[in-house]
């Protein structure tokens, strides 16, 4: 983002801000203040953010201002539900203290987006005060979303290219829709909650899973794999961040570590709206030690959620290194999240997410040899190794290599939260 | 013969007149309502607030008076 003067950043265009409808507007309405000419007395009580209260947009954009309050970008209920799940009630009050130092500067109000820079990364005016109805990727969406997204998305990682589609010239909000960001007609507890959008399958429809014509969705189809399993890079994976203060009350924060890193999982978050078995899972930065600073044992429960968990990140690729050959993923167990992986101190909080090891090639296939959507010569059983008309009473194995018991239609799992619940 | 064409456009005249009516009379059915307004039809007092703007429309001046604020290095590690 680039840095902005300190006149700029408060700075009205006249002749453009004339035409804006909010210039009707008395500026002391939205922003408190006096409108005199002593520049002290007309910044008293002045409200550098009106769009914190609900009622200066609400009053007349009725629309969409109800609706966005019970958006993440509003709620941050992803961080209580991240944390509330690991903790007790008793432990809320000391936790929502430390939201309050490390977390609540990144509510995003309609002006944070629309009028202004986010408040979280220092504001200052988008456009000379007017209405930008679509806000600028840079100074706003990747001015939050920056350390992974917009590292991933830019190419900005090195030694590892841009996402196809920011190479083809598309913003933010060419996938995540207004309606999206703005949580209209969802109450999401976290990002995964819900309707899983935006989806591919909204632009690529005649390209996905079977009748596609592509060799290796023919063959995958749509509930076994999620697309950046196939079609996603290496991506950042934190470790064990900490919140502390200084003397003088300055929150900060430290990450022990951090790397690049793709690990296939198993996606705890199985449902009608994300049936893949495997998907890309991310480390998330959380320890049971993470808000030591704020009491003691604070996340007693810290074993109720993963720490490897579901991620869809902004590096795609047509081509990349797990999608060249059959073997380039099927028996490399490089590309999952096996027990090793896993620290000791979290394989019980990981425990549905762990994979027991990469799928075997099925049977007739050979390594590097090239996928045909031909029907495997054994027509006793599908492609997956599942019977098809006239089961027989012996176990085999589907296609990762699991077990499936015969004569069982495989059951879809019910829908459950991302945390198993 | 030419009478009778005189009477079957005087019919039709008065069908299509009659429809006319009967279209005004129960209103038009919309497949979709009309989106409703999002502004809340309200009285914007005048503007007066020119104080403000004489400050915040004149680069000059805010050159002058806008003071930079001391970034403060941040010492927190690590991707946020």
């Amino acid at each position: 983002m680039p840095p902005m003067a300190a006149w700029e950043r408060v700075w009205i265009d006249a002749e453009t801000y004339s035409q804006d409808l909010h210039s009707l507007i008395n500026c002391t309405q939205c922003h408190g203040g006096q409108a005199v000419n002593d520049m002290t007395l007309a910044h008293t009580d002045m409200n550098e953010r009106p769009a914190q209260n609900a009622e200066t947009c609400g009053s007349c954009h009725t629309d969409v201002t109800p609706a966005s309050l019970n958006s993440l970008h509003s709620t941050l209920a992803g961080y209580d539900t991240a944390l509330y799940e690991r903790s007790v009630p008793e432990n809320h009050p000391v936790l929502e203290d430390m939201e309050a130092s490390h977390c609540n500067e990144c509510h995003t109000t309609c002006g944070d987006c629309h009028i202004s820079q986010p408040f979280s990364v220092g504001g200052g005016l988008l456009d000379g005060h007017n209405y930008v109805e679509t806000p600028p990727m840079s100074q706003t969406c990747t001015a939050c979303h920056g350390s992974r997204v917009k590292n991933e998305y830019f190419g900005l990682n090195e030694g590892f290219p841009s996402d196809v589609h920011f190479r083809n010239r598309m913003s933010c909000s060419d996938c995540h829709t207004a309606d999206e960001i703005h949580g209209i007609g969802i109450t999401a507890d976290h990002r995964y909650d819900g309707v899983a959008e935006p989806s591919c399958e909204s632009c690529h429809q005649d390209e996905i899973g079977v009748g596609s014509g592509i060799e290796q969705h023919e063959i995958h189809g749509t509930e076994i794999l999620s697309c950046q399993s196939c079609h996603s890079i290496e991506y950042t994976n934190c470790t064990n961040c900490h919140v502390e203060q200084t003397d003088d009350g300055v929150p900060f924060f430290s990450v022990e570590s951090h790397d690049m890193g793709f690990y296939l999982g198993r996606n705890d978050l199985q449902g009608a709206e994300r049936p893949y078995r495997y998907v890309t899972v991310r480390h998330v930065p959380i320890d049971r030690d993470s808000f030591s600073f704020y009491g003691d044992n604070l996340l007693p429960n810290f074993d109720n959620r993963p720490t490897w968990m579901l991620a869809t990140p902004h590096n795609i690729q047509r081509n990349t290194p797990q999608n060249a050959t059959c073997d380039s993923c099927h028996g490399n167990d490089a590309l999952f999240l096996t027990i090793d992986k896993v620290v000791e101190s979290e394989r019980a909080a990981n425990i549905n997410i762990i994979v027991d090891g990469a799928p075997l090639l099925p049977a007739g296939y050979e390594s590097a040899t090239p996928i045909e959507t031909e029907s495997p010569a054994d027509t006793s059983t599908d492609f997956w190794g599942e019977p098809v008309a006239t089961p027989t009473p012996t176990e085999s194995s589907d296609f990762w290599g699991e077990p499936v018991p015969q004569n069982t239609p495989e059951v879809t799992p019910e829908p459950t939260d991302f945390w198993g619940g | 013969m030419k009478s009778l064409y005189s009477l079957l456009f005087f019919v039709i005249g008065i069908i299509l007149i009659g429809a006319g009516i009967l279209t005004q009379a129960v209103g038009v059915v919309y497949a979709t309502p009309p989106r409703q307004a999002s502004q809340t039809a309200s009285v914007v007092p005048p503007f007066t607030d020119n104080a403000c703007l004489e400050c915040h429309i004149n680069r000059e001046t805010l050159q002058v008076l806008a003071v930079e604020e001391e970034v403060v290095a941040s010492i927190s590690e690590g991707p946020g």
